[in-house]
């Protein structure tokens, strides 16, 4: 479905990617982890279109994306949930979800209303102002958006940073439910237990470059892996969510 | 007394006119952070567009009237996609250089073709007469063009309120990446909204041609005072440039009316004390920088 070969990016003269390589298959829940500034949400810019790749190749559903603008790109059903939420804050809860529905074609009223559904919380704040809600339901909404669009695959960027437990139990089973839906999912996430409990499949970024892919049985199989690239706290993690 | 209340007349009147300059600048402001010094000589190109309905073309006054922002609306789109959109990536700056040297051309090429004399229209035939408002007698053109500047406005914000094509510009003013990342062609809606806010300007052009006369140097006015009522309100905040017009247009008037040599400085030590103390504007969702 998306596959990304040798991708490199750049922010001016400083170099983020060296050669990014990953694919999501139809229906899975791809989780891309790693450090801080390891490159996991330049690589979901790139794949956006919002930072080009300055070398390497993308494809969406056999097609090549890389140097196409970013509204082309989710026209063929990619939804980006940015890591700081973006909700459009003078817009109301379901004009932000009307935006997202109505700018590709893709959507319909009924999946607008669907979207907003997978959030019950929402729903009673449908004509609220975006900037008025919480973090976590500035999350929700985000998703939510992002699920408007009808899209055949949703990117995540560190969807429970900073969040509640019960919004991260919110968040954890909004994700489970896309995947029901048929959405596939390639979601950053630095809550690695959160990342295993909806993963099928793990790519490890650090320094810009893939180091690590396979399932969650072979990362679990490899915590040098974990401590390495995603320091003891990880691993401590990983401990934890074996016990 | 009657001074006084002819004054706040002529200030309501002119607030309505000028909103139809402000509301195009506020936009394209707010959806592009394009800084348009080109607004006022499309403003001017408005009247001569009337004119070229009215004596070229031999349409009526209000056919013209029409006319005008359809002639004017292709115009803008070029210079949008020609000037504009090669450095809208860019620092502000860059847009208010580019489109203070537009604005030269076209007055330029104004007065080439027109002449640098001014024209005077009469109002259509049966708005030429006076009503009696408290015993003053008060042009009724003045009155119907501030009725029809307030309907237009009310449509533009009913646009930007209630349709899908409203929503998208809100969306964009607020975030124009996370926008375009959800499948929002940022580049053409801001082609779009510059020619539609510059065939506002080109319709109050024509329809202040018998207010105000035409003459090519008619839109340096009229930018300047959009530019306060739009600064007023808070750059890109539309309900806030409302305000700002109708503040800018009472001072202009009322303090015209009582000190006409100070007038201008009137209408800028309120924007100025306004802005001390709100230095975003007096709605504050604009941008300083």
């Amino acid at each position: 479905m998306l596959g990304l070969k040798g991708v490199h990016a750049h922010y001016g003269s400083a170099h983020i990617l060296h050669g990014v390589g990953l694919e999501v298959q139809a229906g899975q829940i791809v989780c891309l982890v790693g450090r801080n500034g390891a490159g996991k949400s330049t690589t979901l810019k790139a794949i956006m279109g919002m930072v080009p790749p300055s070398e390497g190749e993308i494809t969406f559903q056999g097609e090549r994306i890389d140097g196409r603008a970013p509204h082309l790109i989710a026209g063929l059903g990619l939804a980006w949930v940015p890591e700081d939420r973006r909700v459009f804050g003078s817009l109301s809860v379901d004009e932000n979800i009307k935006v997202a529905a109505q700018a590709t074609r893709r959507s319909s009223a009924a999946n607008a209303r669907d979207a907003l559904g997978f959030f019950p919380d929402l729903v009673p704040r449908a004509g609220q102002l975006a900037k008025n809600l919480s973090g976590g339901q500035q999350q929700m909404l985000a998703i939510a958006r992002a699920l408007a669009s009808s899209p055949e695959l949703l990117m995540l960027d560190e969807p429970t940073e900073g969040l509640a437990p019960n919004m991260v139990k919110a968040i954890r089973v909004g994700i489970l439910e896309s995947r029901e839906r048929g959405v596939s999912i390639l979601v950053v996430e630095q809550n690695l237990r959160l990342a295993l409990s909806v993963g099928d499949v793990f790519f490890v970024l650090s320094r810009g470059t893939v180091v690590f892919q396979g399932t969650r049985d072979e990362l679990q199989a490899a915590p040098e892996i974990i401590s390495e690239h995603l320091g003891i706290g990880q691993a401590r993690e990983l401990s934890a969510w074996r016990e | 007394m009657n001074f006084f209340f002819v004054s706040v007349l002529n200030g309501v009147v002119y607030g309505c006119f000028l909103l139809l300059t402000s509301l195009g600048l506020s936009l394209v402001f707010g959806l592009g952070r394009v800084v348009n010094f080109a607004h006022g000589a499309l403003y001017a190109l408005g009247g001569y567009a009337l004119i070229v309905g009215m004596h070229g073309a031999g349409a009526g006054y209000w056919p013209a009237l029409i006319l005008a922002p359809l002639l004017v609306v292709p115009v803008a789109i070029l210079i949008e996609r020609v000037a504009i959109f090669p450095i809208r990536h860019r620092p502000e700056i860059y847009t208010l250089l580019v489109t203070f040297g537009i604005s030269f051309m076209i007055v330029g090429a104004i007065e080439y073709a027109f002449g640098t004399g001014t024209t005077l229209l009469p109002p259509p035939a049966p708005f030429v007469t006076t009503v009696d408002i408290f015993g003053n007698q008060y042009p009724v053109y003045r009155l119907l063009a501030a009725v029809v500047s307030l309907f237009v406005s009310a449509g533009v914000f009913a646009v930007i309120l209630f349709t899908p094509v409203g929503l998208r510009i809100r969306a964009v003013t607020d975030d124009p990446g996370m926008a375009e990342a959800l499948g929002v062609n940022t580049k053409w809606l801001l082609t779009l909204v510059f020619g539609c806010a510059a065939g506002l300007a080109a319709f109050a052009g024509a329809l202040g041609a018998p207010i105000f006369a035409v003459h090519p140097e008619m839109g340096t006015n009229i930018l300047l005072d959009s530019f306060l009522a739009v600064i007023l309100g808070g750059l890109g905040n539309l309900a806030g440039s409302v305000i700002g017009a109708f503040v800018v247009a009472l001072a202009k008037s009322i303090g015209g009316g009582y000190v006409t040599d100070w007038s201008i400085a009137v209408l800028f030590l309120v924007v100025a004390i306004a802005l001390i103390f709100r230095p975003t504007g007096v709605f504050g969702r604009g941008r300083v920088a």
